[in-house]
């Protein structure tokens, strides 16, 4: 055969230009829709903010203003950055357990028989149901939110994991095997970046669930972030309260954001770039 | 049994001798089910000699692609043993180069990266590894797109990168499982005629598994016919066009004639 038979033609500069307006139209438009059903939203929070009172809903302005210099001079900050201080020590836990795990759970078949059914049942067990146990063990310091923070991140992470490993088992399996490579080669050069899309999802699940049990955790024992929101919702400080929630909301959108990103870039360079050869 | 070579033509290679070079022995494989042992291959046995080009046909689920496994040791049988060369087998080896029906490129490798990974497990240094990379590319004619990734070119492309990947180990022997079974007929045409053309200039022991009787014809020195339930074979045809073969072989009164008593072989009972 010669080589001209299948030729392919890369796209050329002119098609590549258009395509990339095309994109760039379709990226505007999917933004200003964005920003119409936003600008709604504030509007109608606005609206019922005026109804209801400030009792019941602060208006915009006034979490902007007082809310957000509430939470920088009212001595907010330190337990805020506290709640993220164990956030990160639960989930890098969560993280340095879950994903050896789910490596195990995905490549050998005995571990996960056996470790299976415990894994899923821990996902349809009710958390926060489990805290006052938790807090029997633990206490009621640091080391109970930080429990409470591994328990809620352990599952995205650990599941799809095993999951991105067991997709490695079929085809690419016998590659690997064809090829005669060690275990620790076929880990590094073929198991490990066909699983890392599924990582990445399973991490970025997983901060959200993280999160959620930051602030549960902080709730139950009444401190940090938590007891500060607590607090405020019982003296109707409601701007500041909405403050903090849209502070820990955006932050957390940030960080998963960014683990968005990470994935897209993977996913352009075919899956991920294991810069070999 | 009889073990052909191929007979006239301009032999461009070295002529096949009848010494086996691959020696499959009552070959077995089996496993339990609820009910009672289901049988996929039952006393397999043949041989292929040292160069020689040989195909396996048989209907879905007649265990031609399992006995290439086992061939390859990538599944162990569970009676018999299969021999390659002076070794009995019992795992893959790089002598042996194996192209998968699904390709099995590794998408976030690119092309030269892809074949680079049958040079690495050969242990050529890393310096020499895309310059070599790229020669076994030109031997599939694709060098024009070494530096792609595998999802921006077509999957008759993406065969012949697996093919490469497979060549570049230098194989005694090439196993290819229904290499071409997923790529359009024309594309697969041109296909068999490069492989041919490639497996001229090697001397290379070639096992080709496809369900395609033209194919195998076209290509083979020999032709082993599989049945199924449980899988055996049927027959054992040579395979004595003069090499090298022209795609108009396949018009030829013989060949057509060998076409249609495979085809009974295989269906017996349902006339060509």
């Amino acid at each position: 055969m010669t080589a001209t038979s299948t030729v392919i033609a890369p796209p050329s500069r002119a098609a590549g230009a258009a395509h990339a307006a095309t994109l760039a139209r379709e990226r505007r438009r999917k933004w200003t829709y964005r920003a119409v059903f936003w600008a709604a939203l504030l509007l109608a929070w606005e609206v019922a903010a005026r109804r209801a009172g400030p009792r019941f809903l602060p208006t915009l302005e006034s979490i902007a203003v007082d809310g957000m210099s509430g939470f920088f001079t009212n001595g907010f900050v330190v337990p805020f950055l506290d709640s993220w201080l164990q956030l990160f020590i639960g989930f890098a836990i969560a993280l340095a357990v879950t994903i050896p795990l789910g490596v195990l759970l995905g490549w050998s078949r005995l571990p996960n028989v056996v470790l299976m059914p415990y894994v899923n049942g821990l996902f349809v067990t009710p958390t926060a149901a489990l805290l006052p146990l938790v807090i029997l063990f633990a206490g009621t310091d640091l080391t109970f939110r930080v429990v409470v923070v591994i328990l809620f991140a352990f599952y995205y992470p650990l599941v799809n994991t095993a999951t991105g490993v067991r997709q490695t088992a079929g085809g690419l399996r016998d590659l690997s095997s064809t090829l005669c490579m060690s275990k620790l080669a076929a880990f590094r050069k073929v198991v490990v970046p066909a699983a890392t899309p599924y990582i990445l999802v399973g991490v970025r699940l997983g901060l959200a669930a993280a999160v959620q049990g930051m602030v549960i955790a902080e709730l139950w024992v009444l401190t940090g972030t938590g007891e500060v929101l607590k607090n405020l919702a019982q003296f109707r400080r409601l701007s500041e309260f909405f403050a903090i929630v849209i502070l820990i909301v955006a932050l957390a959108l940030l960080l998963t954001g960014l683990l968005r990103l990470i994935e897209i870039r993977l996913a352009r360079r075919g899956m991920v770039s294991a810069g070999e050869s | 049994m009889t073990v052909s070579s191929a007979t006239g033509g301009v032999e461009t290679r070295g002529a096949t001798d009848s010494r086996p070079y691959i020696d499959v022995r009552d070959v077995g494989m089996s496993f339990a089910s609820k009910s009672d042992d289901v049988i996929i291959i039952d006393g397999l046995s043949f041989t292929v000699a040292d160069g020689e080009f040989c195909s396996i046909v048989g209907p879905s689920g007649c265990g031609k692609s399992t006995a290439l496994r086992i061939i390859d040791g990538l599944t162990p049988p569970t009676s018999g043993e299969v021999r390659v060369g002076a070794r009995t087998v019992t795992g893959p080896s790089l002598d042996v180069g194996f192209v998968f029906q699904q390709y099995n490129l590794l998408p976030w490798r690119t092309v030269a990266g892809n074949v680079a990974l049958s040079l690495e497990s050969i242990g050529t240094p890393k310096k020499d590894r895309p310059g070599k990379a790229r020669e076994w590319l030109d031997v599939v004619g694709l060098g024009h797109v070494a530096d792609y990734y595998p999802s921006q070119i077509s999957g008759g492309m993406q065969q012949r990168v697996g093919l490469a990947r497979a060549l570049a180990l230098e194989p005694r022997v090439l196993l290819m499982d229904e290499p071409f079974g997923a790529v359009d007929a024309q594309t697969r045409l041109l296909m068999q005629e490069q492989l041919l053309q490639i497996w001229e200039q090697r001397a290379c022991t070639v096992v080709f598994v496809t369900h395609d009787i033209e194919e195998a014809l076209y290509l083979s020195d020999r032709v082993l016919v599989m049945a199924a339930k449980p899988g055996r074979m049927v027959a054992d045809i040579e395979v004595s066009f003069p090499r090298p073969r022209a795609m108009s072989v396949r018009s030829d009164p013989g060949f057509v004639r060998m076409k249609d008593e495979i085809w009974d072989l295989l269906h017996p009972g349902h006339g060509a």
